[in-house]
């Protein structure tokens, strides 16, 4: 059985599927039926939930269903516009690593085990200080924070894919190592880099998350950290508005959840030799 | 020492001379070379003209980028990390070291070994017994992993401190002009200190469950324990001859997660108000606080080198795999 059809047939992957299908889908019934949006000050704040405004209303009385379902959509764009981000330079740098061995192998696994070894989020946090807070620069400062993962993992996948006998007869033939990885390997990775897209997607969007609500994201746009942000810094905790902490951060604990257990259902449908 | 020890403690203390170069390096890269540098937060009004100059001429901001370099890395080694931009004519030491560390340090090591205790305990006897009970207890611990930190922390904060009274809401202590008997000082500090130990002892916690319930579940079925079984060695001998594994595992997270021990939570104590380094990483970043910043990326990367190298030495000990794989190797 090839690789997607285990992994579709994995439970763990249909009820993590099942989660983030139910949660953008009800993001999208909502932006379509409510007629405001993320800036219309709808009515007096701090509403606690009723049938007009279900999750309630914030310190500047907008709906907090829109905030939320507005924000669903730029935290999942954040996370897969990284992910994606993440994938492609750790495949480039996983092929290279493991086609040419020997001294560039050394030094780029050097610098991986380095920016592995110190925390993300401190890397992530001066980075995001230096450059300007803009939807761009989050992408970019958790791409640089989180391709050596990514590039770990490809390397891994791509020695082991070394051993196969087409590549062993492909390197018989007289083919270059430049051949050998454009037109045997890279064709031959769609499963490590799809997964390797939803491993960085879960990472991307805690660290995504987290720096909107230090106030360090586009604050322009609004994801589900920086309604945690706009939350704490307006009088929310001591008004007793619980809707403004407790619904965009279990929105974050079920994306993240779902995003878990794909995971797990692809590392498990995937044996790759350390 | 034997010899294949010795030689695996040069090949893995060069690995860690490496990590602090490249640290020191891209430290310097960060700091220097990419928008926002030295130069422009000079300009800063905070900073009277006479120091700019002062400055300039001591980071030798004047000379070309090898000679800065070699500057910064002889300023380095004398200790001198420079002064913060916000508490003016404090040296960057000062600001980091002291009061900051040891509150970050406390807290840490608190939620650290709780969290450590808590997890690798539940983990050993779940993934060792299997069954109900490990199903629910890892699925929980899952459920828990995926809530973001800062988001348990806010509701911690909220359903404990604002709603029950049950902690305080925000600080590190009560006391900061009065004169109070030590015990009673100690009492509000660890009172203090409930809220952000309870997080982050549930954001800890999951980490060293997982890993340990999957190394334990895994060995469990391997044949050696079929073997201890079938001589009839009781459950408790075989949890015990396991529970190295668990150790191992215990350690790697340990060694994972150690630079947290210095850098603090930032989120944690940003919530809480506790007064550690990773509240002053957050404030340095507001306020432009570069070298600060940087003190604090630099004792990282000391601290995350120290770390691995212990581990690795423990390692040594613990996993008797590793002498057979260094001795291939050579």
């Amino acid at each position: 059985m090839s690789f997607a059809s285990r992994v579709s047939r994995d439970p763990l992957f249909q009820a993590g599927l099942a989660i983030l299908l139910l949660v953008t889908l009800i993001a999208l019934a909502w932006r379509l039926y409510s007629p405001w949006t993320s800036k219309d000050m709808v009515g007096a704040p701090f509403q606690s939930p009723s049938i007009e405004h279900p999750l309630g209303t914030d310190d500047l009385g907008r709906d907090v269903m829109t905030l939320v379902s507005e924000g669903v959509f730029i935290t999942l764009f954040v996370g897969l516009a990284s992910a994606i981000l993440i994938a492609t330079i750790g495949l480039l740098v996983g092929v290279t690593a493991a086609v040419f061995r020997g001294l560039v192998d050394a030094i780029l696994m050097r610098i991986v085990d380095f920016l592995l070894s110190i925390p993300s989020l401190v890397v992530a946090l001066i980075l995001v200080a230096i450059l300007k807070p803009s939807i761009f620069n989050v992408i970019l400062v958790i791409a640089i924070v989180g391709w050596p993962a990514s590039a770990r993992l490809v390397r891994a996948y791509t020695l082991s894919l070394m051993e196969a006998p087409y590549v062993e007869a492909s390197r018989a033939l007289g083919s270059s190592l430049t051949h050998i990885a454009l037109r045997h390997l890279i064709p031959n990775m769609t499963p490590i880099v799809l997964g390797s897209i939803l491993v960085g997607t879960r990472a991307a969007i805690l660290l995504e998350s987290g720096l909107s609500f230090l106030g360090l994201g586009d604050l322009e746009r609004v994801s589900l950290g920086t309604i945690l942000f706009y939350a704490r810094r307006s009088a929310a905790l001591i008004s007793g508005a619980y809707w403004l902490i407790v619904f965009p951060g279990l929105l974050i604990m079920l994306i993240i959840l779902a995003l878990t257990l794909i995971t797990l259902a692809i590392e498990r449908n995937l044996k790759v030799k350390e | 020492m034997s010899r294949e020890f010795a030689y695996y403690l040069v090949h893995r203390f060069f690995q860690v001379i490496v990590i602090v170069i490249l640290g020191f390096i891209a430290a310097f890269v960060i700091f220097r070379l990419l928008p926002g540098d030295p130069t422009i937060s000079l300009l800063d009004p905070r900073i009277p003209p006479e120091a700019r100059e002062e400055l300039i001429k001591r980071f030798g901001l004047d000379k070309p980028i090898y000679e800065q370099f070699l500057l910064y890395v002889a300023n380095l080694a004398r200790g001198d990390f420079g002064y913060s931009f916000v508490y003016i004519g404090t040296p960057v030491v000062e600001v980091i070291f002291g009061e900051r560390l040891f509150n970050t340090v406390v807290l840490m090591s608190s939620a650290m070994l709780t969290s450590a205790i808590l997890g690798t305990s539940l983990g050993l006897l779940m993934g060792f017994r299997g069954g109900f009970p490990d199903k629910l207890f890892t699925s929980t611990l899952y459920l828990l992993a995926s809530a973001p930190v800062f988001w348990v922390g806010l509701l911690i904060q909220f359903y404990l401190g604002y709603r029950l009274g049950l902690i305080p809401i925000a600080g590190t202590t009560s006391f900061y002009f009065e004169e109070v008997p030590l015990h009673i000082l100690v009492l509000d500090y660890v009172h203090h200190m409930v809220g952000p130990l309870i997080v982050l002892t549930m954001f800890f916690t999951p980490l060293y469950y997982i890993y340990v319930r999957n190394v334990v579940s895994n060995v469990r079925g391997e044949d050696f324990v079929l073997t201890l079984k079938a001589i009839g060695l009781s459950d408790l001998r075989i949890l015990l001859r396991i529970s190295r594994f668990a150790l191992i595992a215990t350690v790697t997270i340990i060694a994972n997660e150690s630079a947290l021990l210095v850098v603090g939570a930032v989120f944690t104590e940003t919530i809480f108000g506790w007064n550690g380094v990773g509240r002053l990483l957050y404030d340095s970043i507001l306020k432009a606080d570069y070298p600060v910043l940087q003190g604090i990326f630099l004792l990282t990367i000391v601290v995350v080198a120290t770390a691995n190298f212990t581990a690795d030495i423990l390692y040594y000990f613990l996993d008797p795999r590793i002498k057979v794989r260094g001795l291939a190797r050579r």
